[in-house]
């Protein structure tokens, strides 16, 4: 028997959430304020973050003398397309915007782009990099 | 309005649908379409052999369908519109219900090419299709008439001669891959992109060199380059293997496989197009030839 069973979530909130693929691509993703970005000369971005970590993990390493700077931040170097989609999220382009323009840029075919930048944006919100803005002016972020 | 539509061509079927619908979900004989709020229409098909029974197929839906709480299964006589479009299969056609979506459909039996199909289409409550589901049925076709077999997902479009069966395929963001057998013979299709970030700092050969490990065989092909119809490309063959396995069993059996390999880049699309083929028998590079001619991105 489960001790603890997990609360499903009520219809209200999938309310809230996107229910089409269209509502999904129109949520515009904004820049984690946490996060600081660096630009080497390749034109590559590297993105600086501070780890997650739960309480009791950091009162563990702070009392191993573990807790510091570099062992709770993480660096993650983009690739060209990567910091090109980076530069670009301003808050104000929803995903499918930038979706047209990857495409446009790479002559990619659109569903290609789509499932390369959705899986783009799906890992830097795992990693607390972005959040989500509704689509036209609703409050309210969503992290992913 | 027409104009707009693109072509849908896998394993055998192919139609046209409007440009704003997608392939969401893909299996060799299975293929989901959605529009931008969700599924549109979904096919599953089949090589049929013996007799192939309609009632047995509508038995089974219909047992899913009671199975399935809130869903309405109904078996009806064939549209009027869609006897012309459908003429050339046996038809069985059906209807069904849920609160909030409704499907219509039909099993299709082509005594042709032995070939049963099951296609439905979604429809969103107030919403009504009937005029692009009786085009895309228009346009349906199960089996070619040359032997050619057509091939169009995602931009990619190739003739595949009949003989060759689909094995495997993928469809990456980067990179598709579909790979075909008939008996010992192997053809593969590739399609990398963005082609000028991945040759950024070299040349194909380079950028070739390092992919090859990918295509584990293709490295014994000694590649030159290659002016392939105005395109700067890489070709080459060999008659040996790499794998040990198949390097013992060739020296068993007194056997080199035979390998054919050509890349090209399409600038125009800035993508590497590259067909491969692996065949224990002397490859027919006529044939080869004119599925290059035949395969490009759109």
């Amino acid at each position: 028997m489960r001790w603890f069973k997990r609360r499903k979530p009520s219809k209200d909130d999938f309310s809230k959430g996107p229910s089409s693929r269209s509502e999904s691509l129109a949520y515009r993703p904004v820049k984690s304020l946490e996060v600081s970005e660096e630009k080497l000369d390749s034109g590559e971005v590297v993105l600086t973050y501070t780890l997650t970590v739960r309480p009791w993990m950091l009162s563990l390493a702070t009392r191993l003398g573990l807790r510091s700077e570099e062992t709770l931040s993480r660096k993650l170097q983009l690739d060209e397309m990567g910091s090109l989609t980076w530069s670009l999220l301003d808050g104000k382009r929803a995903v499918h915007d930038l979706v047209d323009f990857v495409c446009r840029r790479y002559k990619l075919n659109r569903r290609e782009a789509e499932v390369a930048m959705t899986g783009f944006l799906r890992d830097l919100g795992k990693r607390g990099l972005i959040g989500f803005r509704g689509p036209s002016g609703k409050e309210g972020e969503k992290s992913t | 309005m027409l104009e707009s539509w693109k072509t849908v061509a896998w394993n055998g079927l192919s139609f046209r649908v409007p440009p704003q619908w997608e392939v969401s979900s893909l299996a060799t004989s299975y293929l989901q379409l959605d529009d931008e709020v969700g599924p549109v229409l979904e096919l599953k098909w089949q090589q049929i052999k013996g007799l192939f029974s309609f009632k047995t197929h509508l038995k089974k839906l219909s047992r899913l369908s009671t199975s399935t709480p809130g869903v309405d299964f109904q078996e009806i006589p064939l549209p009027h519109d869609w006897q012309q479009a459908l003429r050339n299969f046996e038809v069985q056609s059906f209807v069904w219900q849920s609160t909030e979506v409704s499907g219509k459909g039909a099993i299709l039996y082509c005594s042709e090419c032995q070939k049963a199909i099951l296609l439905q289409f979604y429809q969103k409550r107030g919403g009504d299709d009937s005029r692009i589901q009786l085009e895309i049925l228009h346009s349906f076709r199960d089996h070619s008439e040359d032997g050619m077999v057509p091939w169009a997902l995602f931009g990619l479009r190739a003739l595949m001669p009949q003989r060759f069966v689909l094995v495997r395929h993928r469809f990456h963001p980067g990179h598709y891959q579909l790979e075909f057998q008939h008996q010992k013979e192997h053809l593969h299709l590739n399609r990398w992109g963005p082609a000028d970030l991945l040759l950024k700092g070299g040349d194909l050969l380079a950028w070739f060199n390092k992919k090859c490990k990918e295509l584990n065989w293709c490295h014994a092909a000694n590649m030159r380059e290659y002016d392939y119809d105005g395109k700067p490309g890489l070709q080459g063959q060999s008659q040996g293997s790499i794998a040990a396995a198949s390097r013992i069993w060739a020296r068993v059996t007194r056997k080199l496989p035979y390998i054919w390999v050509r890349v090209w880049h399409l600038a125009s699309r800035n993508q590497i197009l590259g067909v491969a083929a692996r065949g224990l028998k002397p490859l027919n590079e006529q044939m080869l030839e004119e599925v290059c001619s035949n395969y490009e991105m759109v």
